[in-house]
Order: C-alpha cells, then sequence, then structure tokens
C-alpha cells in the first residue's frame, strides 16, 4: 500500500537541497545556455567556400571561363597558389585545399572542333561528407557550363537555340527555405543538452545518501521505493522544465530559429521528455556505488547515444535495422523529432506526434519503475 | 509483555557469520544494551531487528510483527539511530525532524506538535532554526535522537548513540533515555564504555557474533564474581603485576585496574592478602593494605570475553 502524502516531505526536502545548494542550482541553470550557445555555432553542416586548387593546363578563354564559374558561385575559394600538378597535389594532402581541378591542355581546342572535353576533379575523401557535397557542387558548376558549351555550338551550326526543350526541377524547400543548418541543428542541440543535463541532475540523489549515510536513516522508516523515487524527481521536474523554458528562449532569441508551433505542445512533450531523462538519472543512481560513478555512468548513457542515435546527425533511415531497433531506446530521439517539428512546422499537435508521445510515456514509467525496483530496501 | 523477542538471529557475509544464532526477549520500557568489542555483531544484530538487513535465517518479532515478514508493520514501529551521522546538513533542526516525520506519515498539525513536544525532550528547543551541518557533535546526536522518536515509537535502536560524546553531555543523554524508558518505551543500545551500561537494565554480553552471558547487571557482577574482589595499591603496578601473577596458580585471577591490582581469589580472602602482601615486600614494591572492592563491569567484561580477569 502506498502512501502518497509521504511523497510530500520527500519533495519538500530535496528542493530545500536544491535551494541551499545555490552554486550547484546556477551551474544546472546556466550549463544549458553556455552549451547551446557553444555548439550552436560549432555544429554546422552547412558547406560553403570549399578551398579548390586549379591547374589549369590550358590556359584559354574556355578555361579561364570555367575557372570563374566555380569562383562566382560562392561554394568555392580558388586556392592561388602555384599552377603545378605537384603542388597542387601537396595543397590537398597538407589540408589547404578540399578539391584540385585539373583543366588538360588542347580543352578549348577539343570544343571548338567538336569534340567532348574532360576536367579532372580530385576531391579529398578524408572527409567524406565534405568531398562529396564539394563534387556536387563541381558537377554542377561544369553541367552548366557544359549546357552552355552545347548551345553555342548548336547556334553556331545555324540551329534555333531558343525552342530546344528541357526538363528543370522547380524545388521549393518548405519549413526551412534557406536550409539553414542552425533551425535543425539547435532543436536537437537542445534535446541532447537536456538529456544530459536532467539525467545529471537526478543521477546523483540517491548515491548521495549513501555515500553520506541519510539512506539508511531512510529505509529504517516506512517509506516506500516508489514513493522516494516520485517525491524525488517532482522539485527537479520543476529545474528542468525551467531549464527547457530558458534553452528555448535562447534557441529563439540568440540564434532567430523560428517557432512555428504550438506552445502547449512543446510543453507537454518538455514534460514527459524531462520526466524520462529524470527517470534514467534516478535508475543510474539507484545502481551506482558512488557519486564519481553515477556522473560516468550518466554521461555515457546519455552523451553519444543522444548525439549519434537521435537523428541529430545520421538519419535513423539509412541505419541498419538492428542499430536502427535500438534508437527506439533512445529518448533524445521522440524529443528531437518533436522540437524539430514544433519549432519549424505550424499545426502539429500531440494527435500528429502520438507515437513519440507514447513512447516516451513508456520509458518515462519504465526507468521510473526500474529505479524503484533497484532501490533496495535493504543494505548490503 | 514482550516487545522484542528473537530467535535464533543469524548473518553471515559470505564465509564470515557476523552474527550466530542470537535469542533474547525484551520487556516493554526495559532499557535492553548490546555491549562487545567492535566487530562482535551488535550493529548487525540491530539493523536486522530493524529491517534493515535481511537475516540470513532466523526471525525477530517487534510488537508482534516478523520483521521479515511483516517489515514495513514493524518500521513504523520503531525508531532508529544509526551510528553513523543520518541527518541532512543542509537541513535546519526543524526541518529534518519535519522531514522525517512526514516520511512517518504524521499530518501536518501532528508534525507540529511533536516536533516542538521532542525538542523540549531533548533540550534543544532553542536550536530548531539552526542549520545541522554547524552544530556541535553533542547537539548532532541529540537531534538524531530526537529524529528517531519524533513518531512516538514503542521501540527505540539506538547504535553507539554516545560515541566521541563528552561525558558530560553523555550523561543527559542518559537522562533522555532513562525519561523514555519510563514512559514505556522500550530502548536497545550499544556501546563499548562501560560505566553507561550501569544505565542498562538488563545488557546482553556480545562476543564473535553471539550473547556470552546476559542479565542485570548486578546479576552479571555476581554470577561472575560471588565474592569481593582485593584491590592492593601498589607504586609500581607493572612489576607488581608481573610478580604476583607468577604465582597466580596459587592466589588467584589477577588483573591491572589503574594503579591498582585487583585479584580474584581462589583462596581465602585473608590468606590470598597474606602471600600478595609477602611476596610484594620480598621484591620490595611499595604497596598499600589490601581492600575488599565491589567488581566492576569491567572486571566482569574482561573476565567472560578473554576467560580471565
Amino acid at each position: 500500500m502506498n502512501n502518497w502524502r509521504r511523497v510530500i516531505p520527500v519533495c519538500r526536502k530535496e528542493f530545500l537541497h536544491i535551494v541551499r545548494d545555490s552554486r550547484s542550482l546556477a551551474v544546472v541553470v546556466l550549463a544549458p545556455v553556455v552549451m547551446l550557445v557553444l555548439y550552436g555555432y560549432a555544429v554546422t553542416f552547412d558547406i560553403r567556400r570549399i578551398d579548390l586548387g586549379v591547374v589549369d593546363r590550358d590556359n584559354s578563354s574556355a578555361s579561364r571561363t570555367l575557372i570563374r564559374r566555380f569562383a562566382g558561385s560562392g561554394y568555392f575559394d580558388v586556392f592561388g597558389g602555384d599552377n603545378s600538378i605537384e603542388k597542387n597535389i601537396e595543397a590537398l594532402r597538407v589540408n589547404r585545399v578540399r578539391l584540385v581541378m585539373v583543366i588538360p591542355p588542347g580543352f578549348a581546342k577539343g570544343l571548338s572542333r567538336n569534340r567532348d572535353a574532360r576536367v579532372q576533379v580530385l576531391a579529398d575523401g578524408s572527409d567524406a561528407n565534405t568531398a562529396s557535397v564539394a563534387l556536387g557542387y563541381a558537377g554542377a558548376i561544369v553541367a552548366e557550363f557544359s549546357r552552355r558549351v552545347s548551345l553555342a555550338a548548336a547556334n553556331a551550326r545555324g540551329f534555333d537555340t531558343r525552342n530546344i526543350p528541357r526538363v528543370e526541377a522547380v524545388p521549393r524547400i518548405w519549413y526551412n527555405p534557406d536550409l539553414a543548418s542552425t533551425n535543425f541543428i539547435v532543436p536537437g542541440l537542445i534535446a541532447i543538452i537536456m538529456m544530459l543535463i536532467a539525467a545529471l541532475l537526478t543521477s546523483l540523489t540517491v548515491v548521495r545518501e549513501k555515500e553520506r549515510g541519510t539512506f539508511e536513516q531512510l529505509i529504517a522508516t516506512p517509506i516506500k521505493p516508489l514513493e522516494l523515487m516520485i517525491g524525488k524527481i517532482i522539485p527537479y521536474i520543476v529545474i528542468g522544465m525551467a531549464d527547457v523554458a530558458i534553452i528555448v528562449a535562447v534557441g529563439i532569441l540568440w540564434f532567430r530559429v523560428p517557432f512555428r508551433g504550438d506552445v502547449l505542445t512543446l510543453f507537454v512533450f518538455a514534460l514527459l521528455f524531462i520526466f524520462c531523462a529524470l527517470g534514467l538519472g534516478l535508475f543510474i543512481s539507484s545502481i551506482a556505488q558512488s557519486q564519481q560513478t553515477a556522473v560516468i555512468g550518466t554521461l555515457l548513457v546519455t552523451m553519444l547515444p543522444s548525439v549519434l542515435l537521435s537523428g541529430f546527425v545520421f538519419p535513423i533511415d539509412s541505419m541498419p535495422w538492428v542499430v536502427r531497433l535500438c534508437t527506439y531506446v533512445v529518448p533524445a530521439r521522440y524529443f528531437l523529432t518533436v522540437l524539430r517539428s514544433v519549432f519549424l512546422k505550424a499545426g502539429v499537435s500531440i494527435m500528429t506526434l502520438h507515437q513519440e508521445f507514447l513512447f516516451l510515456l513508456f520509458f518515462g514509467m519504465l526507468f521510473l519503475a526500474i529505479s524503484a525496483r533497484k532501490f533496495k530496501k535493504t543494505l548490503g | 509483555m514482550k516487545t522484542v523477542v528473537a530467535d535464533k538471529l543469524t548473518k553471515k557475509f559470505g564465509d564470515f557469520t557476523a552474527v550466530d544464532g542470537v535469542s533474547f526477549a525484551v520487556e516493554r520500557g526495559e532499557i535492553y544494551g548490546f555491549l562487545g568489542a567492535n566487530g562482535a555483531g551488535k550493529s548487525t544484530t540491530i539493523r536486522m531487528l530493524c529491517g534493515l538487513l535481511e537475516p540470513t535465517s532466523g526471525d525477530a518479532q517487534l510488537a508482534g510483527f516478523s520483521v521479515t515478514l511483516n517489515p514495513d508493520k514493524v518500521k513504523k514501529r520503531l525508531g532508529y539511530m544509526s551510528q553513523r551521522f543520518s541527518l541532512y546538513g543542509s537541513l535546519t533542526v526543524a526541518e529534518n525532524l519535519t522531514f522525517f516525520a512526514g516520511v512517518y506519515g504524521l499530518g501536518d498539525r501532528q508534525i507540529e506538535a511533536r516536533t516542538a513536544a521532542v525538542l523540549q525532550q531533548v533540550g534543544l528547543a532553542g536550536e530548531r532554526n539552526r542549520v545541522v551541518s554547524v552544530l556541535p557533535g553533542g547537539v548532532k546526536q541529540r537531534v538524531a535522537l530526537a529524529g528517531a522518536i519524533i513518531h512516538e515509537p514503542e521501540i527505540v535502536f539506538l547504535d553507539e548513540p554516545t560515541a566521541g560524546v563528552d561525558p558530560l553531555l553523555r550523561r543527559r543523554f542518559w537522562d533522555i533515555i532513562d525519561g523514555l524508558s519510563k514512559a514505556g518505551t522500550t530502548v536497545f543500545v550499544t556501546t563499548h564504555y562501560m560505566d553507561e551500561v550501569e544505565h542498562c537494565h538488563r545488557i546482553a554480553l556480545m562476543d564473535k557474533g553471539r550473547i556470552i552471558k546476559e542479565g542485570s547487571v548486578a546479576s552479571l557482577k555476581s554470577s561472575t564474581f560471588p565474592n569481593p574482589l582485593l584491590a592492593i595499591e601498589t607504586d609500581d603496578i607493572v612489576r607488581a603485576y608481573e610478580v604476583v601473577s607468577a604465582r597466580q596458580n596459587e592466589i588467584g585471577e589477577i588483573a591491572m585496574h589503574g594503579a591498582t591490582l585487583h585479584v580474584s581469589p581462589f583462596i581465602a580472602a585473608h590468606l590470598a592478602e597474606q602471600v600478595i602482601d609477602a611476596l610484594l615486600r620480598e621484591h620490595r614494591i611499595a604497596h598499600g593494605p589490601a581492600s575488599l572492592v565491589p567488581p566492576s563491569m569491567e572486571d566482569v567484561f574482561v573476565k567472560l570475553v578473554e576467560g580471565s580477569i
């Protein structure tokens, strides 16, 4: 038989601990803001101003036009170094440039004789992501150049090039028209930072009592593990929600991420997510033998999975099915989806995000239940 | 009425048997002391009685409920003050008491009344709003006691409650315990201060996980030493002890008690006195006249635990 009245003194006591320890409280409030500002600038997927080395062995009007197209695109900074292939390859090796374009001798002459011409593009594959993006840009620039060359050649042969049909994709990017990565990085970071902070908040609460000896006093009383866990979690829900409010405000006001969704939806999901993360922290605290173990355990369990398996960096759909299955137990995954939706899309609600709602609720309850179970009411 | 009945309580930690088949029964309102060296099994026994440790075998009934079958009913009826300091340092005296009262399920009005009452009882009414971490050790101990009795338990377990507290404050502490007992609370207390044992109605002497002797202070003394001891004061207790104990087969058991030789003679006291007097004269050790003294608890403890005084 649980006696819910006993939850209240536990809440009150935990709350007093928090208030009396003003230094930790300041850390808890400021850390998320500092982390968001720092990482918000560090993490960007926008690839621009790629350093490009050019070996122009043709040195013709056509080759210089092509180089100008690269320089003028905004995606490339042409490396004004040597024109020799050796120097450019050395530059690629020491990361001075990411891409080297080699225009062979006879490039212009070939084109004027209506023969296909080729330019070589060397990419630094050690950073595969940048390389593939850079190659994409380079391909598009060369294709556009090629189209103009073809048209000019057709013109020269007397074709009327005004009515040559072509197919063009007309992209309209919704929700984030500039594809600004800040707009989806910041919501993602909020999920990751809050996962870490919230789990850390509770990770010490039980193990601290074990270390200080108050645990022994506590288990001599008739309080039930579940009552204790709930009593311990409630004050931290308040703190966690305050943290979410602050960090979301920083995202909107500082990083200018648009907020188009509904505040109530965000509130409900933040509550669920914080509950879930606090429950995880509590579970770690119930099984840890020392405060150090609890902190290290929390870092391990929250940080890497939240960054790598939440869909923050790597799309979950591209993962092998086994790994994809693992992502289901990463609470940040659900909150990340929710945050990206409520920030950028209008009209999302708990109904449209019901899967995330149910999973967060389930894991929150599960963590709480297993912490209460693991919290043995006996010593030794 | 028996409030605590232990039946062959046993606790093993791996190969080590900390408590080995301990049985006893305690009356309501009795002060029952566990006396023994560190590691004798006193704390482990108390922890099993409070439901903090599960017995490997055996059971105990507290206020009519089995501690293994009904730990929750038992916990409501007992108060526990652990050997380690176990209050929340960042909370005030009153906040600590309010917390424990709440955890024991007391209502707000009751909490207010009980907090005032126990603070009065332990003589700390003026300290209620002080933060616990800055209080001196003796005061902390009394706050811990107040926490253990806030819910008016039938049985209170005090594990080394006076360890490290100065003698004057220990006296006060024992006055509080006497008061509890007079009000009908059963008090279990462990200690290794021999002088404190005199406050207990009954004591159990523990050694290596067993109760080796149990009874009132007077009965333990008289059953261990049927006759009074001979006490002889000397200027050189170490040499006197050497000289006399070399002949102990003829005289009786010898022990050093400060600067005094304690002898429990096999032979008639006046004969033993003559033999010792002669021995000390022979070795030119200055000494006073022999007198008869009642045995102290320390004599009893040493005799029972170490096999001789």
